[in-house]
């Protein structure tokens, strides 16, 4: 005999040996979904009240997913805030840096102008100054001679000043990758621990279920039944969602990967563009010889040139970046709108499972399930949020790097470029053009090797953080595949009464007909016999009651 | 109404049953006929119990359980009538109701 619903029957049997134990399976199970005893037995006696009961108790369900739909809200809403915020944060860093690049550069312009005003007054008076006498042209000459010898001891001066520069710059982008590296290392770490994480708990809640499960089995006996429809709809209401979250994961990881490649090809055409012009403009003054004016013109042209390009970069970062976000908005947006889908199909699943099987919340399961999904879920979403942000900065720690190296040229180049109008030995120049040709190379290649060691690192680690996310949204998926297998079954009840066995009659929603009950003319039967049976019961007290 | 008029009336209503065989019609008085009786029967439990009390002076409180849970079953029961569709409420209100006479009974009857 087996009593499993809000049933007075039930009442008689929770007084036997076996009542209280179920009583007290079901009273554990209530306490760890509610933790109170006081709510299981106002339950447990509302149940009592009838199938309206179930309304009340359904309707308590249903404000709990509410709930917990809104709080999933209002956290996506805090991040989607948060990523705003970060996103203005961002395009302040890139303007602060397009502002200070450009102070730079207006300090190299000056820089740049003041030897060739320098040298221009010079020229000036030595030219007003050249009838009045050789003696005076010769004095001229000494001026120029020690112009000259000054300019040539600055030269090695400023590239040896350069040459620390680089080598400043090469140190801080090894120790930017460095970092960089260590954070990744890091972020992979907890990714693992994250896994790891989830997995227990994965697994923790398939012991749980299978005990439950066990447990109900070892109750219910033989009166179990399975509705292989209901499994079916409850897998395809829960694989859905998760399926499409998967969906935007790919997009996602396309996202940064294709950012990166772009700024690979970007440093490929910069370092075709940039070298190629500075060498040739620093050869074509030493081999050309031009007027001073020209030369101005030509340095002012290539500076403007750069400092657009630069500008354009940091356009295109900002719009990367925007586009990103927006990207992320809108994947936030849509996993919003999959939770509450999610949380609306639970409702439907437990309102189903309340009308069928009466008050044994088994259901309670599910709903402790669906929050630990969104709580796993959100934890990787803001592992994914940082390490987004981690890609955002080496971006612009790549940006950094690669207007750095600009500035650097332009500065070399401006410099150069006043070399030879002091008129320094072609053969030393040759050689200096060389060095820093090399230098140039040099640094590019650095920056190119460390970028490419970042993309690469960034890119194995997206890829394994996505397979982990699969890995975990998969065992996610299965296990509440397998919750709703162990508590979307409909249980048919039969007990005996006077001495017969009746069997209570279940109508379910019509997508479960095929569980549907007939009354047969056997029920009405025994009904008749419970009659007959329950009368003798009655005038048998009469008697002894001496009425 | 005394006990014995109770019973003579739930003889009455146990009178008026029939069996059936598959295929037969399903009536609303087969419907109807039960909540007759189940009605009665829960109105014969109620004086039984007060009777009891009066004899024995004890109070039951599972009993006072069930009967009240038994009068919440019937108040809920519908009277069926041609045409009407027989749901699978009007067969397990009737049993679930008469559970509960049957366990009330069986404690009455321990504790005389």
């Amino acid at each position: 005999m087996t009593f499993v619903a809000a049933f007075p029957t039930k009442l008689v049997i929770l007084a036997s040996k076996r009542g209280q134990y179920f009583r007290q399976t079901v009273t554990d199970a209530v306490k760890a979904y509610d933790s109170s005893k006081t709510v299981f037995i106002k339950r447990v006696s509302d149940s009592f009240a009838g199938d309206f009961d179930i309304f009340s108790y359904r309707g308590k369900a249903f404000l709990e997913v509410v709930r917990s739909s809104d709080q999933t809200v209002k956290f996506a809403l805090k991040r989607i805030l948060e990523l705003v915020l970060t996103n203005k944060i961002l395009r302040k860093i890139k303007t602060a840096k397009f502002t200070e690049t450009s102070v730079v550069g207006d300090r190299l312009k000056k820089t740049m102008y003041k030897p060739f005003y320098e040298l221009s007054y010079v020229q000036d008076r030595a030219f007003r100054n050249f009838p009045k006498g050789f003696a005076e042209t010769s004095r001229v000459s000494e001026v120029f001679k020690r112009v000259i010898a000054l300019k040539i001891t600055e030269v090695p001066r400023t590239y040896e000043a350069l040459k620390r520069y680089t080598y400043k710059r090469l140190a801080e982008q090894n120790r930017a990758s460095d970092r960089i590296a260590r954070l990744l290392i890091k972020k992979g770490a907890d990714l693992t621990r994250l896994a790891e994480l989830a997995s227990k708990q994965v697994f923790k809640y398939h012991i749980e279920t299978s005990r439950l499960s066990d447990s109900a089995k070892w109750v219910f006996g033989k009166y179990i039944y399975e509705s292989a429809r209901a499994v079916e709809t409850a897998k395809k209401f829960t694989l859905k969602p998760f399926s499409e979250q998967t969906f935007v994961s790919e997009i996602v990881r396309k996202v940064p990967l294709k950012m990166f490649a772009e700024t690979a090809k970007a440093y490929e055409i910069a370092k075709k563009e940039f070298i190629k012009p500075v060498i040739d403009t620093v050869y074509s003054e030493f081999v050309a010889a031009p007027t001073l004016p020209v030369k101005c013109y030509d340095t002012l042209t290539l500076s403007d040139l750069l400092y657009y390009v630069r500008g354009l970069g940091m356009r295109d970062s900002v719009f990367v970046s925007e586009r990103s976000t927006m990207f992320w908005l809108l994947n936030f947006a849509e996993q919003v709108l999959h939770y509450e889908l999610v949380g609306k199909l639970v409702t439907k699943i437990y309102e189903f499972d309340s009308a069928c099987s009466g008050w044994v919340d088994r259901t309670v399961q599910v709903y402790r399930i669906f929050p630990e999904a969104v709580v796993v879920s959100e934890r990787i979403k803001r592992m994914l949020i940082m390490n987004y942000m981690d890609l955002v900065t080496t971006y612009d720690r790549i940006v950094t790097l690669r207007v750095c190296t600009r500035i650097l040229i332009d500065s070399i180049a401006s410099e150069y470029g006043f070399s030879k109008n002091i008129l320094i030995p072609r053969k030393d120049a040759e050689l200096t053009i060389d060095i820093l040709r090399k230098e140039i190379g040099k640094l590019f290649k650095e920056q190119v090797v460390a970028s490419e060691f970042i993309i690469k690192y960034v890119t194995k680690q997206f890829i394994e953080k996505n397979v982990l996310r699969e890995l975990v949204v998969k065992y996610i998926t299965a296990n509440v595949s397998d919750l709703a297998y162990a508590t979307e079954i409909v249980v048919k009840i039969m007990y005996s009464l006077a001495g017969q066995i009746v069997r209570r009659v279940y109508f379910l929603p019509p997508e479960y007909h095929v569980w549907w009950d007939i009354i047969l003319a056997s029920d009405h039967n025994t009904k008749v016999q419970i009659c007959k049976a329950l009368l003798e019961a009655f005038k048998r007290i009469r008697d002894k009651l001496g009425g | 109404m005394s006990l014995n008029d109770l019973i003579a009336e739930l003889e009455g209503i146990v009178g008026r049953m029939v069996n059936v065989a598959d295929g037969d019609f399903v009536l609303a008085d087969h419907t109807n006929t039960f909540i007759d009786y189940t009605k009665k029967a829960v109105e014969l439990l109620q004086e039984i119990y007060e009777q009891f009390k009066q004899k024995t002076g004890k109070k039951l409180p599972n009993v006072e359980t069930w009967i009240s849970v038994a009068v919440q079953r019937v108040n809920m029961m519908e009277y069926r009538k041609f045409g009407d569709i027989v749901s699978t409420a009007d067969h397990n209100l009737v049993i679930d109701t008469l559970k509960c006479v049957e366990v009330s009974l069986i404690e009455i009857e321990n504790n005389l």
